[in-house]
């Protein structure tokens, strides 16, 4: 379970990709929510897919949480409309996808633990905006309906995506030395 | 003078290294077996195999890079003399420029290594200077590297090695894709490190100009086993037919080229006339004024130094780019082909026989398909991944996928560009049949030998113009062309080093806030800071207590940060456009009492209460982007990176390794419109390619999956290994930013302006 040079390395080359797609995402839906709050938290997966793929590939300890940090820092510095709040809601996105993958004893990778720790993604993201973007102001219905859409996009965007990519490039033969690779022959996924 | 096998052997003392019975095998796959021999003290030998022979396993096992961090299976016995334990003892440049550094400054690269062997970080500045100096890249101390040439990356890396004093220097294909004056200049590095005793092993395929300078030789076969070692001129001399058998030298004496075969109508393929192009509006002309004709039959070669407008040149006679002047006539996309550098960009399948059939096989493979496989030795292969074969598989595939095909332009970038003697000769041998049946074709190339075999004319560009245009037989009778088209050795020594003038893309503060007094703090304690004061800014929920709070970092902005008023405002009003949106959700959305008066917009209940919320919210969230613009625009990646670790104790692994990643960013922008463009020159097939999302990016993740590994590797030569990777303590730290009672007074003060603001 020790982290690698490589695995870090990879964390942060994926995790600023994944920045860089971030900020686009941020100018892409910014304009939604003018339509309907709930409706806007269908793009919401996405922003933490960093959590996704890095975990589903590297399985260490950790590797969701430094990834949506580095990620979300690199949305930041890129110049982000959240600005350093697209660093912090990172972190507690983050958070939210490393619950998950905790509660499988950081044994556990397949799709369907990918996809229940991602959309433990959107309960960081919820409670996030619970107190920084005014989730709380609105009624509760609103607020219920945000979550669970939230958390449906997260277990898509965020899970479903990172599954589809991590096995194409697994097949490729790219990732014979990460973990992902390793643990496949125990335990299918 | 040169060094020769007797002057060398009477020097050699020690063995530093030997082998013994050893073998390693990658996974069930056997690399190198029977492998016995020992590195002396003092010698220089050149290793030479064909690809695959296991030339760069067998490096990084003398390097101690195998069993750990490079996973193999290792048996028989390994001797190392004791010197070579502590790191960066054995110095390895690696093959590819692009992925050994792992910093962002040239100087900061050097110093990594010594940092890792914890040396006084007040003589560190000398011993870098002495590094760069050895090598010619002195005056480069603050550049960004990526911003250097790929023979000044090799260079760099010469010196990161060189400044850690190396017992062994192990440099493996180190002129693999440079061009034909990078490599003499990085040979005559070699020679210099030779001459002053250095113990010095050398891969290279183009061994040719190294017989006379490395008095020894290793043979590698094919099947991973050592095929003979011993002074080199006598043994290269004896080993004629093994090295014609392996395909080390090219038998074929040169063909003489055919001419132009006459087109019965005369007709040009392609008519530029006073081309002009640039990427964008402030980038420096591509292409300046360029008018030329290319007839059927005819092989252009477009020479060149890098940046000289060759592949601006080829894309704009394949039409993959808009010009901004001139008129071009050319064939239809459908009848120009054009291949990319990098292979990898150009595959949209994951079979080769896909890729070769460019549609999904169900059942057998067909016979055109398999008469390809045969044709560009890639039968075997047929059901792997494109990107799981070598490099001059993959370089065959893709040409293969374009060539089968009857055009009658084909367009190719560097189409032999790190290749060994074989691969050239297939690719280059189609290419000359596809010309003789009565196409054009057009490359870009650094290779002379390859201009003299197989073009039947040659363009010089330089700086955009075309400099020479005409056979390659006139060509070589001008040799101030060659020098400035970098075909030979020169004096470059001013134009190479000079700075293109890219502005830094890491830093984006000037001289001016680097000064200030927000730009000297300590970064980790600024970082800090503002994650503090952005948290509690969760508890403003009235404009009484968010307009302070947003009005705090503006403030320190414009009075402490060297920006200046006029740039902060530019920096911080664009976001008050987002913020308008809050307002409007809050307006919309917010649950109001019962009593509440709302005014009914389509379905829209709009209240007063909402908009006062949409407020608060608006001028919170700009109170946490300007903290956020505070800490960019006053903060240096790396010296965030380093105080992270040294005044918070981050272990070393993580900010060093995280910053290496990070380190690679601007290539990654560059590699997407990369494969943009590629994935258009494949035209329709690709047009349903949104539908295989995963596909697509696949060409740009699996480069950054090996691009990681490739980095950890050459972190862990230059001593990134063991304690200095786990603790802070366990390293030094060259120019760190040192931290001190400003950090709290800037900490105490902040926060609790902050808290009076909330609570007052």
């Amino acid at each position: 379970m020790q982290w690698k040079t490589r695995d870090i390395v990879l964390t942060a080359v994926f995790a600023a990709m994944c920045g860089a797609i971030y900020l686009g995402w941020d100018f892409l839906f910014k304009v939604v929510p003018i339509a309907n709050p709930v409706a806007s938290a269908g793009f919401n997966g996405l922003w933490w897919i960093a959590g996704g793929i890095v975990p589903f590939i590297i399985r260490r300890p950790g590797a969701a949480l430094l990834a949506e940090a580095i990620g979300g820092f690199m949305e930041f510095a890129l110049g982000s409309p959240y600005g350093i709040q697209a660093f912090t809601i990172g972190i507690a996105q983050g958070l939210g996808i490393e619950l998950g993958f905790m509660l499988g004893g950081y044994r556990r990778w397949n799709l369907s633990w990918l996809l229940l720790a991602t959309a433990l993604g959107g309960i960081g993201n919820y409670v996030y905006s619970y107190f920084y973007y005014g989730v709380n102001a609105y009624s509760p219905a609103v607020q219920v309906g945000y979550l669970v859409v939230t958390m449906i996009s997260g277990a898509v965007l965020a899970g479903l995506l990172s599954y589809l990519i991590g096995r194409g490039l697994k097949r490729t033969g790219v990732l014979q030395n990460f973990p992902i690779s390793r643990d496949a022959d125990r335990q299918a996924s | 003078m040169l060094a020769t096998p007797e002057t060398q052997t009477r020097r050699l003392e020690m063995p530093l290294l030997a082998f013994d019975q050893v073998s390693v095998a990658f996974g069930d796959r056997l690399v190198l077996h029977d492998i016995n021999t020992s590195i002396r003290r003092g010698q220089a030998i050149l290793v030479v195999g064909p690809s695959g022979s296991g030339k760069s396993t067998w490096a990084m096992l003398a390097a101690g890079l195998i069993p750990e961090p490079v996973e193999a299976k290792v048996q028989g016995t390994i001797w190392r003399h004791p010197d070579l334990e502590r790191p960066g003892a054995i110095g390895y440049v690696f093959q590819d420029p692009e992925s050994q550094f792992c910093q962002i400054r040239v100087g900061e690269e050097v110093a990594f290594g010594l940092e890792n062997r914890r040396m006084d970080p007040d003589r560190m500045a000398e011993k870098i200077q002495n590094a760069l100096h050895e090598v010619g890249l002195a005056s480069a101390v603050d550049r960004e590297h990526h911003t250097l040439s790929g023979g000044n990356k090799q260079k760099l890396a010469l010196a990161a090695a060189l400044a850690l004093d190396p017992e062994m220097l192990i440099l493996d294909e180190p002129t693999a894709n440079l061009d034909g004056a990078a490599t003499a200049a990085i040979f005559d590095q070699i020679e210099g490190l030779i001459q002053k005793g250095r113990t010095v092993v050398v891969i290279e395929h183009k061994f040719q100009d190294l017989v006379h300078r490395i008095p020894w030789v290793l043979l590698l076969n094919r099947d991973g086993s050592i095929h003979r070692m011993g002074p080199t001129q006598q043994t290269l001399a004896e080993e004629q037919d093994w090295l014609s058998r392996e395909g080390l030298v090219d038998e074929a004496p040169a063909q003489r080229r055919r001419a132009a075969v006459p087109s019965s109508n005369n007709s040009l393929v392609v008519t530029l006339r006073g081309v002009s192009a640039q990427y964008h509006r402030w980038a420096p002309v591509a292409l300046d004024g360029v008018t030329l004709a290319v007839r059927p039959g005819e092989l252009v070669a477009l020479v060149g130094p890098n940046g000289a407008g060759k592949s601006t040149l080829l894309k704009a006679m394949a039409g993959l780019l808009k010009v901004r002047t001139g008129d071009i006539q050319r064939p239809t996309a459908e009848e120009a082909g054009f291949g990319f550098q990098n292979p990898e960009h150009q595959f949209i399948f994951e079979r080769v026989a896909d890729e070769l059939a460019n549609h999904y096989i169900g059942g057998a493979i067909p016979e055109e398909v398999a008469r390809l496989l045969q044709e560009f030795e890639l039968a075997g292969h047929e059901w792997d991944s494109p990107y799981s074969l070598s490099q001059g598989q993959k370089r065959r595939l893709s040409v293969a996928v374009m060539v089968h095909r009857e055009r009658r332009l084909y367009c190719l970038d560097e189409p032999t560009f790190g290749q060994d003697a074989r691969t050239r000769r297939i690719i280059m041998e189609r290419l000359q049949n596809r010309r003789e049946a009565g196409a054009a074709v057009v490359i870009s190339s650094h290779d002379l030998d390859l201009v003299r075999q197989y073009a039947t004319r040659v363009i010089a560009l330089e700086g955009g113009r075309v400099i020479f245009d005409g056979t390659p037989e006139t060509l070589f009778k001008e040799p101030s062309i060659m020098c400035r088209a970098r075909l030979v050795a020169g004096d470059f020594s001013g134009e190479d080093n000079r700075d293109p003038g890219h502005p830094p893309v890491f830093s984006s503060w000037t001289p001016r806030s680097r000064q200030s007094l927000l730009g000297r703090l300590n970064p980790a304690w600024k970082l800090l800071t503002v994650f503090v004061a952005v948290g509690l800014s969760a508890a403003a929920n009235r404009l009484g207590t968010t307009i302070p709070l947003a009005a705090l970092p503006i403030l320190l902005l414009v009075g402490f940060s060297g920006v200046g008023i006029r740039a902060t405002l530019r920096r911080v009003l664009p976001f008050a456009v987002f913020f308008a949106v809050y307002v409007w959700m809050m307006t919309a959305y917010a649950a109001v009492g019962p009593h509440t008066p709302v005014v009914h917009v389509l379905w829209y209940r709009l209240s007063y209460p909402g908009f006062m919320k949409g407020l608060v919210l608006g001028t919170r969230m700009l109170a946490a982007v300007s903290f956020g613009i505070l800490f960019v625009s006053t903060v240096d990646l790396v010296d965030l990176v380093k105080s992270l670790s040294r005044q918070f104790r981050v272990p070393p692994k993580f900010s060093y390794g995280t910053l290496a990643g990070l380190s690679f960013f601007p290539r990654f922008r560059d590699e997407w419109n990369k494969l943009v463009l590629a994935r258009r020159v494949r035209g329709k097939e690709t047009r349903r390619s949104w539908t295989r999302i995963v596909t697509y990016a696949l060409p740009i993740l699996s480069d950054a999956v090996r691009l990681s590994e490739r980095v950890a590797i050459a972190m862990e030569a230059r001593g990134f290994r063991g304690p200095t990777t786990a603790s802070a303590n366990a390293r030094t730290y060259y120019r760190a930013s040192p931290s001190g009672w400003r950090d709290i007074v800037f900490f105490v003060a902040v926060v609790g302006l902050t808290v009076v603001a909330l609570w007052h």
